[in-house]
């Protein structure tokens, strides 16, 4: 019994006679592999709100003044970067199937223990933005080990870590701005707070972070195994994927993310607040929920999530150049969340007639 | 050529298997049969890796091996089609016949060309009817997925193949076709453990058939030495 299996197909044989006999039709065909996969393709969500980021940027370019300019380009981008940048992890920690509600505060926090760090310790800006890095991707692993390893559901835990990082933010400052030590210099600085041909260095992290989230979610086997785990967490295991370890590493970038982005505020506007990060939560989970991903795990993309953070973007950024007050804008993003939500009803009734159908054309 | 002795799975406080001793030679099927929570899924994940036995030993060509993950149990060329069918529904079907074993370019990287001509190439051998290895596996019907588990397990080229229900969900006509398939791996030289229900299907295609009962072995019988008779008693009430 040493018969590889290419010797064992190569031997033509009674039994491979009786399995053409039992064959009815050939396999696959290309013609059909490509309508399978438009289909695929134009049935999903990132589509319809690609659909839907584009009217709604037509729409505040024709009626809001200033709206369609390249300083406001900008600025909605460099809005949505930080928001942008989170999102990307959080996209990977909602396909495996978890969420981690604590973002806005370890965002916070991570700001503050930048300033602490440079102005209470004297550390080198850059070693005291390795720290907070080092500090947010440990939370996030903290998070990632209650919920995966000891079985707490993500749910329970980050909403305790929301509530107890900002607590510790307060404890830090005591409720004040900690502002870095007045003319400290940086080569780090110009990495948050620069411009670059033009383009504002947050808006070259958000583009860079989800080109680099996107290749690897869709073109790596850690991304494949993301997928497979929060698809099918059992078959994944069957098949040998590590599932927990995918997880464990998902709520570790999710850290990493807000450490970024804490690093990023820091070295831009060179001071923290207690208050910084209060509210990114829903606007992250928003981006990340409009672009498509499910709250069941096992779908989603990247490109999805940057068409979220996009459309909530143009949003709030084109509300108040039509004169509206800047608080409606909560009310838009509420509303679009709602409205994503429902298409995406519409599109999977679409989706099963049309499996129905070829089912019932018996292909 | 596989021999697994004194297999013992316990769970908390339930044991699941007390003690199993069998083995299977080359270019034989050996149908498992027993009543439901008899542990024929139990011991079938433990030959495929995905749980550790507490007590015994597996021996591969007298060789004594751990199966400690399902990607050992490959290595050792155990390949299984779970009862389950281990299949991701919102993946492709080119994915699913590499989960867990994705061929990578530069060891991460997704070799996306080398999936789907392998996926398009098993399948053909296979004469499975697929609309397209682009498909996500949700739109397909039970037949389609349980023809991807087989040929996934027939693509990952082990000499033993596990098959655990491998017909449950199917109509006649693609429950032959698999049946047809399980004789062809015996005739290439596999060995073949099958799980099924169907005695019908177990008389007609198993060399050697054994018996479990709450956990423990009660028969290990050929095929024509038995009767239908002798093994329905066997599984009621564990004698003959």
């Amino acid at each position: 019994m040493t018969m590889t299996k290419d010797e064992a197909l190569a031997a033509p044989n009674s039994s491979e006679a009786r399995l053409a006999a039992a064959a009815s039709a050939a396999a696959a065909d290309a013609p059909s592999d490509f309508s399978a996969m438009m289909r695929e393709k134009l049935l999903t969500r990132q589509a319809a709100m690609t659909v839907v980021a584009v009217l709604l940027f037509a729409y505040f370019s024709v009626t809001a003044n200033n709206f369609f300019s390249w300083s406001n380009i900008l600025d909605i981008i460099r809005g949505t970067s930080f928001i942008g940048i989170v999102a990307v992890a959080w996209t990977y920690l909602l396909i495996v199937g978890e969420l981690d509600l604590s973002v806005g505060s370890l965002y916070g926090l991570g700001t503050i223990v930048m300033s602490w760090m440079i102005g209470s310790f004297g550390l080198d800006p850059w070693l005291a933005a390795a720290v907070t890095f080092a500090f947010a991707g440990t939370v996030g692993l903290f998070n990632g080990v209650i919920t995966v390893y000891v079985g707490v559901s993500a749910f329970v835990v980050t909403l305790g870590m929301l509530s107890l990082l900002r607590g510790l933010s307060f404890v830090i400052s005591g409720g004040y701005p900690v502002p870095y030590p007045s003319g400290i210099q940086s080569s780090l600085f110009p990495l948050g707070g620069g411009v670059l041909f033009g383009i504002p260095a947050q808006a070259i992290w958000l583009f860079a972070i989800l080109l680099l989230g996107g290749l690897v979610l869709g073109r790596t086997k850690f991304g494949y195994w993301v997928y497979a785990t929060g698809g099918n967490e059992f078959a994944a295991r069957e098949m040998g994927i590590p599932t927990k370890r995918i997880k464990l590493m998902a709520f570790i970038l999710v850290g990493l993310s807000c450490g970024l982005v804490a690093v990023l505020n820091g070295a831009w506007i060179k001071s923290a607040n207690t208050t910084t990060g209060s509210g990114f939560e829903f606007q992250v989970i928003g981006a990340v929920l409009v672009g498509g991903a499910a709250l069941t795990g096992g779908s989603g993309n990247i490109y999805g999530t940057f068409i979220g953070a996009f459309i909530l973007g143009v949003v709030t950024n084109g509300l108040v150049m039509a004169g509206f007050a800047p608080a409606s804008s909560f009310l838009a993003t509420g509303a679009i969340i709602i409205a994503a939500g429902m298409i995406d009803v519409v599109l999977r009734y679409y989706g099963a007639k049309a499996t129905i159908w070829r089912q019932a054309k018996g292909r | 050529m596989l021999e697994a002795h004194g297999i013992v799975k316990r769970f908390g406080g339930v044991t699941a298997l007390r003690g199993i001793d069998m083995s299977l030679r080359s270019a034989e099927i050996v149908a498992l049969v027993g009543d439901n929570g008899a542990g024929k899924s139990t011991f079938v994940r433990i030959l495929s890796g995905v749980y550790e036995p507490d007590e015994g030993e597996i021996l591969i060509d007298s060789a004594r091996v751990r199966l400690d993950s399902p990607q050992r149990a490959q290595h050792h060329g155990i390949s299984t089609v779970f009862q389950d069918l281990a299949l991701v529904n919102e993946r492709d079907v080119a994915h699913n016949m590499f989960l867990g074993r994705e061929p990578c370019r530069f060891g991460f990287f997704i070799d996306r060309q080398q999936m789907i001509r392998e996926a398009r190439e098993t399948l053909s051998e296979l004469k499975v009817r697929l609309p397209s290895v682009h498909a996500k596996v949700a739109g397909l019907s039970g037949g389609q997925k349980q023809a991807i588990a087989v040929a996934r397990a027939w693509h990952q080229g082990g000499r033993v193949t596990l098959m655990d229900e491998p017909t449950a969900a199917l109509g006649v006509r693609e429950a032959a076709r698999v049946l047809d398939l399980v004789v062809t791996l015996r005739d290439e030289g596999h060995a073949v453990l099958l799980i099924s229900h169907n005695l019908e299907n177990v008389f007609n295609l198993a060399d050697r058939i054994v018996v479990l009962r709450h956990g423990s072995k009660v028969a290990d019988l050929r095929t024509s030495d038995t009767t239908k008779h002798e093994v329905v008693s066997l599984l009621t009430s564990g004698t003959a």
